[in-house]
C-alpha cells in the first residue's frame, strides 16, 4: 500500500518539477523584461523547493498502513 | 511616447519599443478568484478543523491533515504561477516599425505574428459591458488589407489610447515612406 502511494506520490513530485522546470526556461527564454523576471524565477524556485521538501517530509511522517489498514477514520 | 529599455528576440537593430501591452488586470484577478476561494477554504479548514473533527485530534491524523494542506499548497502555489505565466507572456508590442502579437497557450504552445503599420487598414475598439465601460478595458481589432489575417488585442487597458498610438505611428511611418501599403 505504502509502495504504490509512495510510487504516485514521486511521480506527482516529478510532474511538479518538471512543470516548473519548464515555466523558469520558457520565461527566461521569452520574458522581454529580465531585470524584472530574474528575481521573479530566484522566489518561484525558492517557494517551489520549500514547498516540495516540506510536502515530501510530511509524506513519509504519514502513518498510512495505520490508517487504511487499523480502519480508524473510515 | 517614449521608447521602452525592453529587448525581445526578432528586433531589428534600429527598432524601439513603443508600447507593451498585456490584458487587463481585471482579467487576471477574475483568473485568480477560485484560486483566492479555494486559498480561503484551506486557511478555514485549518482554523475549524479541531473542532469538527474531534476525533481526528492525535498525531497520525494531524500529520495527514499537514500533508494534505501542504499538497493543496503547492498545488495552488504552480496553478497561481501557471495563471500569471500565461498572462505575462500572452503580449502584444507596439514597435516604431510593426506591431506585434505574442500569444502563449500553455507551456508548450507559443505563436508569434508581426503585422507592418503599411498593411494596417482599419482599427476598431470594443468595449462591452458593465466592468469594461468602468475600469476602461476593451478589445482592439487591427484589420489588415487583402485577406490576411487581422490582429485582437484581447482585454486590453486603455484601447482608445492604444488605437491613437497606433494609428500615429502608422502615419509617422508611411510620411517618411517606409511601409507602403500593398497595391491591389
Amino acid at each position: 500500500m505504502f509502495a504504490i502511494l509512495s510510487i504516485l506520490y514521486i511521480l506527482f513530485i516529478l510532474t511538479v518539477s518538471i512543470v516548473s522546470f519548464f515555466m523558469v526556461t520558457r520565461l527566461q527564454e521569452y520574458s522581454i523584461n529580465p531585470t524584472f523576471t530574474k528575481p521573479l524565477i530566484i522566489i518561484f524556485i525558492t517557494i517551489t523547493i520549500f514547498l516540495i521538501i516540506i510536502n515530501f517530509s510530511l509524506f513519509f511522517q504519514v502513518p498510512f498502513e495505520e490508517i487504511f489498514f487499523n480502519n480508524i477514520y473510515f | 511616447m517614449k521608447p521602452l529599455d525592453y529587448y525581445f528576440s526578432s528586433q531589428n537593430p534600429n527598432e524601439k519599443i513603443i508600447s507593451l501591452i498585456h490584458r487587463h488586470w481585471f482579467n487576471i484577478l477574475v483568473q485568480y478568484i477560485p484560486v483566492f476561494g479555494l486559498l480561503s477554504a484551506m486557511i478555514l479548514s485549518i482554523i475549524f478543523y479541531p473542532y469538527i473533527f474531534s476525533d481526528f485530534s492525535n498525531d497520525s491524523a494531524r500529520i495527514l491533515f499537514y500533508f494534505l494542506q501542504s499538497l493543496f499548497l503547492l498545488l495552488m502555489w504552480i496553478y497561481g504561477f501557471v495563471i500569471w505565466f500565461d498572462y505575462y507572456l500572452d503580449v502584444w508590442i507596439i514597435t516604431t516599425e510593426r506591431v506585434v502579437n505574442v500569444e502563449q497557450k500553455g507551456l508548450f504552445s507559443r505563436k508569434v505574428s508581426e503585422l507592418k503599420y503599411g498593411h494596417i487598414q482599419d482599427v476598431s475598439t470594443s468595449v462591452k459591458g458593465f466592468f469594461p465601460t468602468i475600469l476602461n478595458f476593451g478589445d482592439i481589432n487591427v484589420q489588415t488589407a487583402a485577406e490576411q489575417s487581422h490582429f485582437t488585442f484581447l482585454s486590453v487597458g486603455n484601447p482608445y489610447a492604444i488605437k491613437a498610438e497606433i494609428m500615429t505611428q502608422q502615419k509617422r511611418r508611411l510620411a517618411e515612406g517606409h511601409d507602403m501599403p500593398p497595391q491591389i
